[in-house]
C-alpha cells in the first residue's frame, strides 16, 4: 500500500488541511456524534492518503486510536476486486488482549462497497473494522481523517494504528 | 502488535488558518451547504442514531460538490508528488 503522510499533506496540501480544520464541519460532526470533537492533538494522525494497488494489499482488522474518522473514497475498484469495508460495531479494544478472532466469530459483520465520491464517518474506536484484501491488482484510494473528543483532549494515547489507518 | 514500518522522522506540520489560502472559502462553502442541506433537525437525529447503532454513517453529501472536487484534485496532486509504498508487516489475525 502506498501512502502520503500527514507531514507532506500539511506542508504541500491546501484543501485537505482546510477541510479537516473547518469549524462548520467540526460543529456538524459534533451534532452527529452528540459530543464536541476537535482536531487531533497528535498531528501525525490527523489525516493520511492511502492507496491500495497490488493484489493482497489490505488493511487488517483494527480499531482506531481516535474515536471519529471520516473516510473519503477518491477511487474505488469494482467490488469483485475486493477492497470492501467490513465493520463490527460496539466492540472494545483491550490492548492487552485483542481477541480479534473472537470478536469476528461472535458478532455479525457488516460489509460495504463504495464508489468514488463516497464519504463515510466511522465510530472507529469502538468499531472493529478492516478493508478486505484486493484479490487482483486494482486501485483503491482513500483519505482518512481522525478527530478526538474535546473532553479527551489531554488523554494519553498510544498509537497502535499509526501509519496503517483506514 | 509488532510493527516493522520505518520510523517517521520528519516533524509534523501544524495548521494555521491564516496561512491557508483555501481555508476561508472552504469554510464559507461548507457552512452554506450544511445550512441548506441539513436544516431538518429530525434528519440529523436519525443520522446520529444510525452512527451510534452501526458505528458507520455514509454521508457523501456532507460537503458540496465544489469542495469535493477540489479535495479530490488535492489528493491526486499529493499522490503524484509524495506517494511512497510503505508495506507494513504485522501479525495477521485472519
Amino acid at each position: 500500500m502506498s501512502n502520503v503522510r500527514q507531514q507532506d499533506i500539511a506542508e504541500h496540501g491546501e484543501v485537505i488541511p482546510a477541510v479537516y480544520h473547518s469549524p462548520p464541519l467540526l460543529k456538524f460532526l459534533g451534532e452527529l456524534a452528540k459530543e464536541s470533537i476537535i482536531p487531533n492533538p497528535w498531528e501525525y494522525e490527523k489525516f493520511i492518503i492511502n492507496r491500495q494497488e497490488k493484489t493482497g494489499d489490505t488493511h487488517g482488522w483494527h480499531w482506531g486510536d481516535y474515536p471519529y474518522s471520516m473516510i473519503w473514497i477518491i477511487q474505488a475498484p469494482d467490488m469483485s476486486c475486493g477492497g470492501l469495508l467490513e465493520c463490527i460495531p460496539h466492540t472494545y479494544w483491550d490492548k492487552k488482549e485483542l481477541m480479534i478472532q473472537e470478536h469476528v466469530l461472535q458478532n455479525p459483520i457488516s460489509t460495504r462497497a463504495h464508489i468514488a465520491g463516497d464519504i463515510y464517518v466511522l465510530k472507529s474506536d469502538t468499531t472493529l473494522h478492516r478493508v478486505t484484501p484486493l484479490v487482483k491488482d486494482a486501485t483503491r484510494i482513500i483519505v482518512n481523517m481522525a478527530w478526538e473528543r474535546e473532553m479527551d483532549r489531554d488523554r494519553a494515547v498510544t498509537h497502535e494504528t499509526f501509519a496503517f489507518r483506514d | 502488535m509488532n510493527k516493522t514500518h520505518e520510523q517517521e522522522t520528519k516533524e509534523p506540520i501544524g495548521f494555521d488558518g491564516k496561512l491557508n489560502k483555501a481555508f476561508s472559502d472552504i469554510n464559507t462553502q461548507i457552512q452554506q451547504h450544511i445550512d441548506k442541506t441539513f436544516c431538518n433537525t429530525n434528519n440529523i437525529r436519525w443520522m446520529a442514531e444510525s452512527l451510534l447503532k452501526d458505528g458507520y454513517l455514509k454521508i457523501s453529501n456532507i460537503v458540496p460538490d465544489s469542495v469535493k472536487r477540489v479535495f479530490h484534485e488535492d489528493v491526486r496532486s499529493l499522490l503524484s508528488q509524495f506517494a511512497k509504498r510503505r508495506d507494513i508487516h504485522i501479525e495477521v489475525y485472519w
